[in-house]
């Protein structure tokens, strides 16, 4: 089944634009088993335990790269490239970084604040280099993405970007995460093609306007469901059966919001690689918040059911879903050509990691 | 000979260049099927680790590279040169049930031997070496905010709290490292008493009318002194939060749906651990009861008065994950 038929429009049929032989529907298919890399992962998390942490960064970069290597497109995987003795000095350092800070505390207030401002200002440089370190080390077909910001650029975004949320009150919040999903795709390279990004802001309104509307009801039932324990009325009985019905009670509207925080992260995902044209070939995103609900609700039973050991078999069911998800329309043949460029450092990618900033914007 | 077919790119365009690639007898990896020839030594070559059964690659110096899916004819080549043995051994683990049963019993055991002994050790270890100065820092403003939030003032009379304060002060006396202080407080009408890492212990009016006599509440009150001694709210707080971080870095990276599974044993090891503090607390009472001749059953009278005095309170939200040792069990340590 072609989920996207080519658009044939009356008026351009039999023109050499509809009538375009070499344009092709080009799906990516994710081929992890849940098995196999069940097994690379417990390993990953005992040699970890075992080495103290060490293994860590060779536990990242397998990890990194089992699922690149089942990401494929027109016949070809992408491939992971990452020095784990890169990513452990990153580690290393952010954690000496962060332990540096830590202990100023104990010396000297003013030491520690100025360290924690200092950051704080390198907060756009990390993000920079980590995601320099994963584009230069995403390769497809033998040519390697590239970001190419510097850190001065992405200091300008961020700013503003702040500015933007605190003197919005929030309001501009759309728009700024808009800007700075464009300022980070726009930067990024695959070989010498400089992508173009199509979406929208409006659409990031839309998008956030209907998750707000969809956790109305989590608050309705959840306010309506403590009045009615008011009426109860305020005998003791019922006061203690309200208090007991606290914590269900807030666990079920933390479930509930897994609601509009499918729908949230499916359209934001369609919008960021939807909206991706790479120079002829354009990028089309399907993912749907019911089917990404459906994954979250049973992975989260799953995991706790099995007491995390189903941790892998979840990832690898999202991955999957993720990639089915995606097509790369393509015009012509699949065509980029390598520019060289410096070695950028692990640092960013290890503060990075410190800092839980999702960088998977390589794939 | 070795012998095997790849697909070949070299590097500078996207273009696939299906491709057969011969080990021949001088150690050169000639690659056959591109417009012209081309060769390099074994050496020179680097070969990505083996990951579960997905294509590695074979990069050439210069930067053009082929990949293979032939695992077989790749570890053969890499035995040749004499490299890749990490790689292999942690391939071979990743490859056998028997090993991830093994790891997954190894990491239960050194998930429960951490989680019993490992973390509460190194917690106690840090408490200790944290400075006296330093650990009333960190209870300063605690009451200010409970003050603000669950208690209400006291009832009691004043020359009741005097009283009491009195005695409270005696009892201090033993510890003079301590920077210890009593508070009066209500609390939702419930007898209850707990300490503060800055020194402060706060007593409830419910808990002071509850006792049958003094012994009673300073009974109560040098159980809380030894909560303050042992610093158990500095270690409560090192050991969740090491817990939460252990937990988060080896389950990692599994986005926002883990954060709540994640959670849950962190709250249920910390009740854990806060019966072993209580258990500590406990002896410390003893001991003090027992070197000024105060009757240890009072500790065990006020213990049964609050047990049924729970017990006919209804059940609170916050009670959920109950945190103290089962009373029976501490009543009999206080009875013999």
């Amino acid at each position: 089944m072609n989920p996207y038929p080519p658009v044939v429009d009356a008026r351009t049929e039999g023109s050499q634009l509809a009538a375009a032989p070499d344009e092709r529907e080009l799906p990516f298919q994710f081929t992890g088993s849940a098995q196999e890399y069940f097994r690379i992962w417990i390993v990953n998390v005992l040699l970890t335990v075992l080495t103290l942490g060490i293994y860590s960064a060779w536990a990242k970069v397998r990890t990194k790269q089992y699922f690149y290597r089942n990401t494929w497109l027109d016949g070809t995987s992408f491939e992971f490239t990452g020095n784990p003795v890169a990513v452990l000095k990153g580690r290393i350092l952010a954690g000496a970084a962060l332990a540096l800070v830590f202990g100023l505390q104990r010396y000297s207030i003013g030491l520690y604040v100025g360290s924690i401002v200092l950051l704080v200002l390198a907060t756009p440089w990390v993000l920079v280099k980590a995601l320099a370190f994963n584009a230069r080390n995403s390769a497809y077909r033998n040519v390697r993405f590239a970001f190419t910001a510097n850190a001065g650029e992405a200091a300008g975004i961020y700013l503003g970007m702040m500015l933007i949320y605190v003197f919005s009150c929030g309001i501009g919040f759309p728009y700024a995460e808009w800007r700075m999903t464009s300022f980070v795709v726009t930067r990024h390279l695959f070989g010498d093609l400089r992508p173009v990004w199509r979406s929208k802001p409006a659409a990031y309104y839309k998008t956030y306007l209907v998750a707000l509307g969809l956790t109305l009801p989590g608050y309705v039932v959840f306010f309506l469901a403590l009045a009615s324990f008011k009426d109860a009325g305020t005998g003791e009985e019922a006061q203690a059966a309200l208090q007991g019905m606290l914590i269900p009670m807030a666990l079920a509207f933390y479930l509930y919001l897994l609601v509009p925080g499918a729908f949230l992260n499916a359209q934001k995902a369609n919008l960021l690689y939807g909206g991706v044209e790479l120079g002829p070939h354009v990028l089309h995103s399907k993912q749907r918040g019911v089917e990404l609900l459906k994954l979250y609700v049973v992975n989260l039973l799953a995991i706790v059911g099995s007491l995390g050991l189903l941790i892998p078999w979840a990832k690898i069911r999202l991955a999957r879903y993720r990639a089915s998800c995606l097509a790369l329309h393509a015009t012509g043949p699949l065509v980029a050509e390598s520019l060289l460029d410096d070695e950028p450092s692990a640092v960013g990618e290890g503060l990075a990691d410190l800092g839980d900033f999702d960088v998977g914007i390589g794939i | 000979m070795i012998s095997f077919s790849a697909t070949y790119y070299d590097g500078v365009t996207t273009e696939p260049n299906p491709v057969v690639v011969t080990l021949d007898e001088q150690g050169m990896l000639q690659v056959t099927g591109l417009p012209g020839p081309l060769a390099h030594p074994l050496t020179a070559v680097r070969i990505s680790p083996r990951i579960g059964s997905t294509t590695r690659s074979v990069t050439f110096p210069g930067g053009a590279k082929c990949e293979v899916t032939d695992h077989a004819a790749l570890e053969e080549l890499e035995r040749r040169v004499g490299r890749g043995k990490l790689n292999r051994i942690v391939h071979s683990l990743e490859s056998s049930w028997r090993w991830a049963a093994g790891a997954v019993v190894a990491f239960l055991l050194f998930a429960v031997v951490g989680a019993k002994w490992g973390i509460p050790l190194l917690a106690q270890r840090a408490a200790d070496a944290v400075p006296p100065t330093m650990a009333r820092d960190l209870g300063r403003g605690t009451l200010e905010a409970l003050d603000g939030s669950l208690l209400t003032p006291s009832r009691l009379t004043e020359a009741r709290q005097r009283e009491l304060d009195e005695a409270f002060q005696q009892m201090a006396t033993h510890y003079p490292e301590l920077p210890l202080s009593l508070h009066f407080r209500s609390l939702r009408q419930q007898p209850n008493a707990f300490a503060l890492p800055d020194g402060s212990v706060v007593v409830t009016d419910e808990l002071v009318e509850l006792a049958k006599s003094d012994d009673e509440v300073m009974a109560v009150l040098a159980h809380e002194i030894g909560h303050i001694h042992h610093r158990h709210s500095l270690r409560m707080a090192l050991e969740s939060s090491a817990v939460v971080l252990l937990l988060s870095t080896y389950l990692g990276d599994v986005t926002q749906l883990t954060t709540l599974s994640a959670a849950l044993p962190a709250i249920y090891a910390q009740a854990h651990y806060s019966r072993e503090l209580e258990t500590e607390a406990d002896t410390f009472a003893l001991q003090y009861l027992k070197e000024n001749g105060i009757s240890r059953r009072s500790f065990a009278d006020i213990l049964r008065a609050l047990e049924a005095a729970s017990d006919a309170e209804p059940q609170h939200g916050l009670q959920y994950l109950a945190s103290h040792p089962p009373t029976r069990e501490r009543i009999a340590r206080f009875s013999e």
